[in-house]
């Protein structure tokens, strides 16, 4: 066996690197083993001398006979070799462990130290003994072994120390290091060629164990080892040479199964795709064993892949093995997801105080569950457990969404106490306010709906123009039908023998086409996916809701996929253009790479939003600025042109103002004739 | 034999021979007893009794000193199988029993990997064994080819191979004088003469001629030369002369060198020892006064104006490792080349 490896290994190394690993080999060997050679040569011209002599020395027969009462037949032999060439017609004594025999305790001595790892203890005591008596050889038994001790310790040593090719060299130089009864050494060579870019040589290695070792431990760190080292499309020539374990089942199904479960976990982690062997390898163990976290986590893989029913399935008999918090967290999210919130609040109710997370998702579905459309009579065992969550946690999404229950249920007094709250405990946030509005609108409180115009019309287009018919764009805030409401959870815990750097994963839905879904319906944007709160706000904008759908683009950007995030950012500065905050706008353009035509959209109503803007506030020359600006990508438009030529008017450039504004009314825009009559009086004001 | 010996360190014309030592039996007894261990580790007592590269390349070559082959073998045994591992060929520089694994900082130190290639040539010289000359010229081969640079024109010994050079912000190699092994550098150049050897030998002293005219007239333990090739400290190092330098006029009269290029040193040393000094203002910070680095200052007063060395001076005093490695050093060259300094006739 030894001798198959060192070819093996001899071969391997040599074909890395070739001529120059060679040469090194030749260096390193006077390195390793070096004392040997020369001691070994003067001997041999010693013993030469001794043997021409009349009286031949006595031959040394105390390592021989050491050996025979240690019971080490395979030194004995060797030194038998070893002494019959050294004198010939030299035969082993018949019994070799007689007493007539005085051995010499210097060389008994010499292998004690070897036998106790003392290497450096023996090289000092040959030195010695050599000193003592300059005729004395060591055999060529002790110099390999301890040539073979002091190479393991510099491996070990230098693969402790990251010097990977010095493990290669070491294993080329001593191939009898490499053995099944030495198997770490050939786990630290695989790490050496794995370290250093040669995966079919690790591969080799990792192979060579799995086809010649047995003992079954080994065999299953060895697999261990190969799969934290190598990917796992390399690791199918390993899973290959698989034997049947003691107990009859394949000894790495363990293995195979934590593999798919890795698979499974990271794929929650970043999106990617399983092998659809490792998902049906793990589904099936899963229901097998029944572990509460491998089904859980198969439940959690559903919902990534927006299939919430058979996460459902799957949370279900995750519940059925173990009826805990985190059961019934996925279970909650998946009827949350099927748009069934009336189940998921009650699901969840029991564990609402768990923790953080479970309490989030219990009011994300309090608060879809007050939105139902038709609205649906809570009984006040619910309702109070919702007040009473809300109030703890002075959440005030779910507090606004309070108010608007009430208020549909024609209680506004009652609702403008929620909106007031939730204000209260979230100041910017604008459905309350607009609630607010709306409610105190209904009780006839004409100073509070005007005072939220004053405080929140430059921030919310719905709130300026509310109770202004012309401008009315935006609906009445009533929600209509549920909305498809994706709940996926944040974060899914999934099974414990998986690393705990991908304990925490984050799941995140595939983007789905917004055509089908339905935004009347409050959602929070920090409870859905990011594709979901990206439909979701592409749905809002269709609704005319730019200042919801600022939440739910900024959710959707911080999304892993970049396809993903440039649509948000695009999204999100769109909405702002909508607000009229040309600054927000840009800034949000710039939060992920977006496409140059989307680029080219967005700079162009970027500085038509800042030409508007700055004319609002009378600075003309920063609204001239602006669309000069604007003219390098686009042709103006004919109210931008008015605007223009407004703001000549305001400067005083009354030519100029009048040239636009003629051209301008030339094509009929009612607008601009106005401005014309302006001009013409200012002129003849002016030119007096 | 005392000509032998001071040949060989002058890189004349050594031939194998058995050096007959001048360190004395019960000396290197103690120093044995009290600094090296079963297995070979010679252990800097002063630093919670971890070992390096250092201290095993004095081990070495105090070894071969001493004649003592058997703990030559011990030595290089710890030495070859701990530190001698890195992918180059020299050895990672810092090794701690506390800590698993032992070796702390696989950078090399390249004073340490000079003392021990040194080490190696000598024990292939004193006792005719081919194997550890290939083993030294083999290091001395690695040392000259990565870890000589250029600095200021000069052929300069950089301090390690990670972290003295930083060519992408501009700033200055950092170099250590006292790396200067110079007995070594001749040795060195027997072994692999297509190095410029005599170039690195020269590159010191002239480093230790720069630093003279500064106001302390010492170089810094580290120092960088600044754009007019002047010595100053390196940044990010301690500003002083201290541990380190003090063994630089040990190694130049080991080697030789002109005795008027030890007057900085000496105007900084007195009957008490040496003294750790500010570079820049010369101010002494605290002295250094364990009896074997006194006799580097006393033994400075004898080579440059005759004065006997006190007798205290020349009794070996296992005090720490670095100051009895020193003064073994130290004795070892009085002995065999000064026997007036230590009032043996001539």
């Amino acid at each position: 066996m030894m001798r198959v490896i060192a070819v093996f290994v001899l071969f391997a190394v040599a074909s890395i690197v070739g001529y120059a690993t060679v040469a090194q080999q030749t260096t390193q060997r006077h390195f390793v083993s070096g004392e040997v050679r020369p001691i070994v040569t003067a001997q041999l011209q010693q013993e030469g001398a001794g043997a021409a002599a009349p009286a031949p020395a006595p031959v040394d027969e105390t390592a021989l006979r050491y050996f025979a009462r240690q019971g080490d037949t395979l030194r004995m032999q060797a030194e038998i070799d070893r002494l019959r060439s050294l004198h010939p017609g030299w035969e082993p004594p018949a019994n070799l462990l007689s007493n007539d025999y005085v051995p010499d305790a210097d060389i008994e001595r010499i292998w004690t130290l070897v036998s106790s790892g003392d290497l450096a203890g023996a090289r000092a005591a040959i030195a010695a003994k050599q000193e003592a008596d300059p005729g004395f050889a060591p055999s060529e038994d002790l110099l390999q072994t301890l040539a073979r001790g002091e190479a393991g310790l510099r491996l070990r040593n230098a693969s402790d120390a990251r010097q990977y090719e010095t493990v290669i060299t070491i294993a080329a130089n001593q191939p009898d290091l490499l053995t099944c009864e030495a198997v770490d050494n050939l786990w630290r060579l695989a790490e050496a060629f794995v370290r250093t870019g040669n995966k079919p040589r690790a591969l080799d290695a990792y192979s060579y164990i799995l086809t010649n070792c047995t003992d079954s431990a080994e065999r299953y760190a060895t697999l261990q080892k190969a799969i934290e080292l190598l990917e796992r499309d390399d690791l199918d020539p390993l899973f290959a040479l698989e034997q049947t374990g003691a107990d009859g089942s394949p000894e790495f199904a363990d293995l195979r199964l934590d593999l798919a479960r890795r698979a499974i976990a990271t794929a929650l982690e970043n999106g990617t795709k399983p092998l659809d062997q490792d998902v049906s390898l793990f589904a099936a163990a899963a229901e097998e064993r029944e572990n509460a976290d491998d089904l859980r986590l198969m439940g959690w893989y559903e919902m990534s892949r927006d299939r919430a029913d058979a996460a459902l399935v799957w949370f279900k008999r995750a519940t059925a093995s173990d009826p805990s918090p985190a059961s019934a967290q996925g279970t909650g999210a998946a009827l949350l997801e099927m748009g069934d919130p009336e189940a998921a609040e009650e699901m969840l109710s029991d564990y609402r105080s768990e923790d953080g997370e479970i309490r989030a998702l219990y009011l994300d579905a309090a608060a879809a569950l007050l939105a139902l459309q038709p609205r649906i009579d809570l009984s006040s065992n619910v309702l109070g457990r919702i007040v009473d969550t809300v109030m703890d946690t002075r959440h005030a999404m779910a507090a606004q969404e309070l108010g608007w229950y009430a208020y549909d249920f024609q209680q506004p007094q009652t609702a403008v106490e929620w909106f007031t709250l939730a204000l209260r405990w979230q100041s910017d946030l604008e459905p309350a306010a607009y609630g607010l509005m709306v409610a105190s609108n209904a009780l006839g409180d004409l100073a509070t709906v005007e005072s939220i115009r004053a405080q929140w019309g430059p921030r919310s287009a719905r709130i300026a123009n509310f109770g202004n018919a012309a401008n009315a764009t935006a609906p009445p805030p009533l929600p209509r039908a549920r909305p498809a409401h994706v709940a996926v959870w944040a974060t899914a815990p999934v099974a414990t023998s998986v690393p705990a750097h991908i304990n925490q994963a984050s799941t995140s839905a595939p983007q789905t086409s917004s055509g089908a879904r339905n935004c009347s319906t409050y959602v929070p944007a920090g409870s859905l996916s990011a594709g979901a709160a990206l439909s979701h706000g592409w749905c809002l904008m269709d609704l005319n809701r730019p200042a919801q759908a600022v939440d739910h683009f900024n959710r959707a950007l911080q999304s892993a996929s970049e396809r993903t995030r440039s649509d948000a950012a695009y999204g999100l500065s769109l909405a702002y253009i909508r607000l009229g905050l040309a600054d927000e706008a840009a800034v949000a353009a710039a939060a992920a790479p977006i496409t140059d035509g989307q680029a080219l959209e967005l700079q162009i109503a970027i500085l038509s939003a800042k030409a508007v803007s700055a004319y609002d506030i009378g600075d003309y020359r920063r609204a001239l600025d602006a669309l000069d600006a604007r003219a390098r990508f686009a042709p103006e438009r004919n109210d931008l042109l008015t605007l223009r030529a407004w703001s000549y008017y305001h400067l005083r450039r009354f030519a100029e103002a009048k040239r636009i504004f003629e051209a301008v009314a030339a094509t009929g825009y009612g607008d601009a004739v106005a401005g014309l009559n302006a001009t013409n009086t200012a002129l003849s004001v002016w030119s007096d | 034999m005392k000509r032998l010996l001071l040949a060989l360190a002058l890189g004349l014309n050594a031939g194998p021979a058995r050096a007959e030592s001048v360190i004395l039996p019960s000396e290197w007894s103690s120093y044995l007893e009290n600094f090296v261990s079963e297995d070979g580790r010679v252990i800097d007592t002063a630093n919670n009794g971890i070992s390096h590269s250092e201290s095993q390349g004095y081990g070495l070559v105090l070894a071969v000193l001493a004649d003592d082959r058997p703990s030559f073998e011990r030595i290089w045994s710890f030495t070859n199988t701990q530190l001698l591992v890195r992918d180059d060929g020299l050895a990672g520089w810092r090794w701690d029993p506390a800590a698993e694994p032992h070796m702390t900082d696989a950078n090399n130190a390249t004073d340490g990997d000079i003392l021990i290639a040194y080490g190696l040539a000598l024990a292939g010289s004193a006792w005719n064994q081919q194997i550890y000359t290939d083993a030294g010229r083999a290091m001395a081969g690695t040392i000259g080819r990565r870890l000589l640079v250029d600095v200021d024109g000069m052929v300069a010994i950089l301090p390690g191979t990670e972290g003295f050079q930083d060519p992408t912000h501009q700033r200055a190699t950092i170099l250590n004088p006292s790396y200067w092994v110079f007995e070594a550098l001749p040795v060195f150049a027997r072994l692999d003469p297509a190095i410029n050897w005599t170039a690195v030998s020269e590159s010191g002293i002239e480093l230790i001629r720069r630093a003279r005219i500064s106001r302390s007239g010492l170089p810094p333990d580290w120092l960088v030369l600044d754009g007019h090739g002047q010595v100053r400290p390196a940044p990010g190092f301690p500003e002083e002369f201290g541990y380190n330098g003090i063994r630089i006029p040990l190694y130049m009269m080991r080697a030789g060198i002109n005795p008027a290029l030890l007057d900085p040193f000496r105007q900084h040393a007195d009957a008490a020892g040496l003294y750790k000094v500010d570079p820049v203002t010369g101010k002494q910070i605290e002295p250094i006064s364990e009896p074997g680095y006194r006799l580097i200052a006393a033994a400075m007063e004898c080579v440059s104006e005759g004065t006997t060395i006190p007798t205290e001076l020349t009794t070996m005093a296992p005090t720490s490792y670095y100051a009895a490695t020193l003064q073994l050093l130290l004795l070892d060259h009085l002995r065999r080349n000064r026997p007036d300094c230590i009032g043996a006739p001539a």
